[in-house]
């Protein structure tokens, strides 16, 4: 059954694999980029934000993937409502566990929204440049907020009745079909 | 290392330093290591704050990532807590790979660097290439 949301028709993305996690993102139906991918192409090449973006990279697809999995030390609260992601067994919630990752450099100047499934998966979206320290002040990055935690909604939906499910090798279709591409609609 | 799967990444990161993904690196490895010290010793950031005669404050940015660690501050944490932080390689020392990860160290008896099988006492570790010491 077809569903048109808000969001569209999207595609959950493998990032990078490594031992400890699995990162995923996700593609809007037509568009270019990921999520992720348009997160990174904001990065201004030159400037002094581009160690920041590049630092965070780094984390997110490396570290976390290979070296500590889905940490939640290295994630800030985001001010969502929170709840962790229910198992298919459990009853239907409409609450999403949403962070932002925190990184380890002196007055870190990005924000990257993101979804902590379990400790070995996680899915990054987009995010950008802090402009201020209430996030509600910045109406783009809020924007960039609420598109976030409205995939998160939908992935966590989608989680709860049965359609994929979280391994500790990544998603998975109910049938226990490839992992990859996996469209939710 | 983590495989990307994702062609975007993998050309914003071909562009990336080696030596920031180095520093990325350590630095996480280096927070994550002093939190769990502490959690194995069942201190709090404040009692080590009180102990290194710092203010609760600075020992907060210092494990919440908000200070870029000197060797003479890790040496201090690495006194205070009793524990290693930092290893690097004696001169005439071999670090053997695999995977990314350290998994035993050798002296070496010449001068010469070599690669090859490495068997260690405890076992046998195969197609590990040794890497030269860190100079």
């Amino acid at each position: 059954m077809e569903i048109l949301h808000n969001m569209g028709i999207f595609t959950l993305e493998i990032v990078s694999e490594g031992d400890m996690a699995t990162i995923y993102t996700i593609r809007q139906e037509g568009h270019a980029r990921s999520e992720y991918g348009k997160f990174l192409a904001a990065c201004p090449d030159g400037s002094s934000l581009e160690e920041s973006y590049r630092l965070l990279d780094i984390l997110v697809t490396q570290q976390l993937a290979d070296d500590f999995g889905v940490d939640l030390r290295f994630f800030r609260h985001e001010g969502f409502v929170m709840g962790l992601p229910p198992s298919p067994k459990a009853e239907p919630q409409d609450r999403t566990f949403m962070k932002e990752v925190n990184w380890f450099v002196p007055g870190f100047p990005l924000r990257l929204f993101c979804y902590p499934v379990s400790d070995k998966i996680l899915i990054v979206f987009n995010g950008g440049e802090k402009k201020s320290q209430k996030m509600q002040e910045d109406s783009k990055m809020e924007l960039k907020r609420r598109e976030a935690e409205s995939y998160a909604k939908r992935i966590n939906n989608a989680i709860r009745d049965g359609y994929i499910t979280p391994s500790k090798d990544g998603f998975f279709l109910e049938d226990g079909e490839s992992q990859e591409g996996i469209t939710l609609y | 290392m983590a495989k990307i799967r994702s062609k975007e990444v993998a050309e914003f990161q071909a562009r990336t330093p080696e030596d920031l993904k180095i520093f990325a690196r350590h630095y996480a490895a280096l927070v994550v290591r002093i939190g769990k010290i502490l959690e194995m010793q069942g201190i709090t950031q404040a009692e080590l704050a009180k102990r290194m005669e710092k203010q609760p404050s600075e020992i907060s940015k210092w494990l919440n990532g908000e200070h870029n660690f000197t060797l003479r501050s890790i040496a201090k944490l690495e006194a205070e807590l009793g524990e290693k932080l930092l290893y690097i390689p004696k001169p005439d020392e071999f670090v053997v790979i695999k995977n990314s990860n350290v998994t035993g160290t050798s002296r070496r008896s010449s001068r010469e660097g070599f690669s090859g099988k490495f068997i260690s006492t405890e076992q046998q570790v195969e197609g590990v290439k040794f890497s030269p010491r860190a100079s």
